[in-house]
This record gives structure tokens, C-alpha cells and sequence, in this order.
């Protein structure tokens, strides 16, 4: 990295890549959690 | 006072009583002392290191930790989860105690103590990151005593005075939320004037939002931890049965879990926008690592499977670890990862008064919580206002 531009390009991308992968994770973690909740 | 309310005499002298007695005397030395001698001999403050543990634990941890009350009344009063109800006056009794103290330590940290009021009369300063915080604890400081007050005019039998207040709930709880969500993310963005003190891993342009997102957490994770006490302690006092407080722990958990994974994503989030990643490697990551794997990570999981499996013990045992990671990051911020490039001699260290009036102000709220809860209707329901919450 040598400009200002190359940082934000790889810091914004890494984290577009992250927060995505977040929001997937997070379905997923939602499915974990409750799966047993209206069962008695 | 209520005839209805039956007076427990409890013998005065047991082992809390003599321990508590015995710090609490301790601490108003200590206190005396530094009120005579005045900051640079009775602590370890200086120009470099002026913020110290009084600051670190008494206001940052102390704020973030009486959180419950504004997130409990909130969620019953706001959003309509009644059954919460029962959490909702031992959560503003902590709140309230806590905010009390945080006044308490400032009032001992302050160089010129007389000058606390100086934001409302001489100088507002109304940009100023501190006089918003100011603002917001002196006034939030306000509602939590008049959202006790109800307990207070049971336990004394004023009616008219009780009813008035009842009236004013909803008011007074869209207040104090307010309020939290501005001075809690607040007292993190006063950490956005540091960006060459604070360890670039604890320091984000996001701040403000890590520090209310983790108060969240506080709040829900000490309002499991005390209402598990209070049920062992206040064995006679409370109404709600072991079954009901299961159920209404295992609710927490899901909101606690919930919380703590978006903390988690917005703590990654933010080394990922200021590229950190190698700092991760080195010993100030190592020690960013442990406080985000064991007192964040480790909680979360804790509390998804407590919830999963309906497994209260490790429910609990995840809120005193969640409890601990929200002291051990507001420490890291205000202490541990602050003037982190000093030499080893230049750094801050609480001197041994600085901790014996903190061990005192928190005996002082666990006293005062004890005394209280023991005598107005904070754990049970009045008699003569039964359902009428």
C-alpha cells in the first residue's frame, strides 16, 4: 500500500468482506440460538 | 411508615457487617487524607497520567455497570415485556446506588471538587464531550431517584406522593433512556481526543458506539448476576419463585447473547477499517485477544447454550464473566492500553488510597443496596399496590 487511495481500497474491501460474512454468520447463529425455543 | 411492611430485626454485629464496617472506615480515611493533603500525595495522578483508577473504575465501570436500570425499565415500560416487571426496582436501585457513587468518585478526583456544578453556571461549554456527560449524570442522576421514589413512598405510606410519581413512569423512563444512550456512548467518544495515548487496538473513531453497545451488556448481565444474589441472599424478601427468575434469566440471555455478538462484529469491523491486524501479534494484542476471546467471545457462547438448554447455572456464570470483561475493557481504555508508549516508570499505577476508597464506595452501594432491599418493597410487591405496576 502506498496511497491513501490503496489503503481504503483494501481496508473498505476487507471489511465489506467481513460485515457480509457477519450478516451470513449471523442467520445462521439466529437458527442455533432458537431452534429448540418453541419446542417444550 | 407502613404498618403492613413487617421490620425483620437482624442481629447488628455478623461477619458482613464487621468486614463492611471495617472497609468503609478504611475508605473515609483514606478519603480524609486526600481531602488534607490534597491529589499528588495521596495518589499516583500526574500530568501524564491525570485520568486514573477513580476515573477507570469508579466512572467508566461504575456508568457502564448501573446500565440495567435504563435497559430493564426500558424493555418493560417501553417495549411491553411485563414479565420482567419483577427485575425492574432492584435494576433501578442499582442504578441509582451506582450513579450515586460515580458522583461520589468524581467529587474525590476533582482537584477543586467545589467546582462540579461549574458546567451549568459559569462555563456550559455546550460542544464539550465532558460537559454533555455532565449534563446527562446530573440529570439522569435525577430520574433514577425519582424512579425509586415509588419504592420509598410505599415503604413510608405516603399515597398521594406515590401516586403522582406512578403517573409519571412512562415519562420518566423515555427520559432516562435518552439520557443513557447519549452520556453512555459519550463517555467513550472523550477518548476520541486521544488517538496518540490509546493503544490504536482499544482506539476507534467508532468508540462511542463500543462503549454504549457494551453498557447494554453491563446492564443485562448485572441484572442476571443480582437478581440471582438477591434470590440466594434475600431468601425471605422475594416473591418470585426459582421458576419464574429461570425463565426470566434465560429471556436475558438471548438479549445478552444477541448484544454481545453485535459487540463482537463492531470491535471487528473496526480493526478491520483502521487495518490493525498485525498489532494483533504483537503483546498488546495478545492481551486485546484474551479480553475479546474470554469476555466476549467465551460469554456469548456461554449464554447460547444456557438459552439453547435452558442451562441457568451457565447462564450465570456467563454474566459474571461478561460483568468482568466490561471492567477489564473500560480498565484497558482508561489504564492498561493508555499512555501505552510511556516507559514502564512514567505509567500510572493506582496508589493504595486510590484503591481502598474504591473497595469502600463499592461496599458502600452493597450496603446500601442490603439496607434498602431489606426494608422497602424493592424484591417483593407492596401489599396495598399489588398488579399495580
Amino acid at each position: 500500500m502506498h496511497t491513501l487511495q490503496d489503503f481504503f481500497h483494501f481496508t473498505k474491501g476487507m471489511t465489506y468482506i467481513i460485515a457480509a460474512l457477519f450478516l451470513v454468520g449471523s442467520i445462521g447463529f439466529w437458527l442455533f440460538l432458537t431452534s429448540r425455543e418453541d419446542k417444550p | 411508615m407502613s404498618e403492613s411492611i413487617a421490620v425483620v430485626k437482624r442481629p447488628l454485629i455478623t461477619p458482613f457487617n464487621v468486614i463492611a464496617g471495617l472497609i468503609l472506615l478504611a475508605g473515609a480515611g483514606a478519603g480524609l487524607y486526600r481531602f488534607a493533603v490534597g491529589l499528588a500525595p495521596s495518589t499516583n495522578l500526574d500530568h501524564l497520567n491525570p485520568w486514573g483508577l477513580w476515573i477507570g473504575f469508579d466512572v467508566m465501570t461504575g456508568v457502564a455497570l448501573a446500565a440495567g436500570g435504563f435497559t430493564i425499565s426500558s424493555a418493560v415500560y417501553l417495549f411491553g415485556l411485563k414479565e420482567y416487571q419483577p427485575l425492574v426496582r432492584p435494576a433501578l436501585l442499582t442504578g441509582f446506588l451506582g450513579y450515586f457513587l460515580v458522583v461520589v468518585g468524581l467529587l474525590v478526583d476533582l482537584g477543586q471538587p467545589w467546582r462540579l456544578p461549574y458546567p451549568f453556571v459559569v462555563q456550559s461549554g455546550p460542544t464539550s464531550a465532558l460537559f454533555e456527560i455532565a449534563l446527562c449524570v446530573a440529570l439522569y442522576l435525577t430520574v433514577l431517584f425519582v424512579e425509586f421514589t415509588p419504592a420509598a413512598f410505599e415503604w413510608l405510606g405516603w399515597k398521594r406522593w406515590r401516586r403522582l410519581v406512578h403517573r409519571l413512569t412512562i415519562a420518566l423512563t423515555i427520559f432516562g433512556l435518552i439520557l443513557s444512550t447519549m452520556h453512555q456512548s459519550t463517555l467513550g467518544a472523550m477518548y476520541l481526543i486521544t488517538p496518540s495515548r490509546l493503544h490504536p487496538l482499544w482506539y476507534s473513531s467508532h468508540i462511542p458506539v463500543h462503549f454504549f453497545v457494551s453498557a447494554v451488556i453491563a446492564g443485562l448481565s448485572m441484572v442476571i448476576f443480582e437478581s440471582a444474589l438477591s434470590h440466594r441472599v434475600f431468601a425471605d424478601q422475594v416473591e418470585v419463585t426459582h421458576e419464574k427468575l429461570d425463565e426470566m434469566t434465560i429471556g436475558l440471555a438471548k438479549a445478552a447473547c444477541v448484544a454481545l455478538g453485535i459487540y463482537l462484529a463492531i470491535k471487528v469491523v473496526s480493526i478491520s477499517l483502521d487495518n490493525e491486524w498485525a498489532l494483533l501479534l504483537t503483546p498488546y494484542g495478545h492481551w486485546y485477544l484474551f479480553e475479546i476471546g474470554g469476555f466476549v467471545v467465551l460469554p456469548m457462547i456461554g449464554y447460547a447454550i444456557g438459552f439453547r438448554e435452558r442451562r441457568t447455572t451457565i447462564i450465570r456464570v456467563s454474566a459474571v464473566i461478561a460483568v468482568v470483561g466490561i471492567v477489564l475493557n473500560r480498565l484497558n481504555v482508561s489504564i492498561f492500553a493508555y499512555n501505552w508508549q510511556l516507559p514502564a516508570h512514567e505509567r500510572y499505577w493506582p496508589h493504595p488510597f486510590e484503591i481502598i476508597v474504591t473497595v469502600a464506595l463499592v461496599t458502600f452501594g452493597v450496603v446500601m443496596f442490603k439496607w434498602i432491599a431489606g426494608r422497602m418493597p424493592i424484591l417483593h410487591e407492596h401489599p396495598e399496590y399489588r398488579g399495580e405496576h
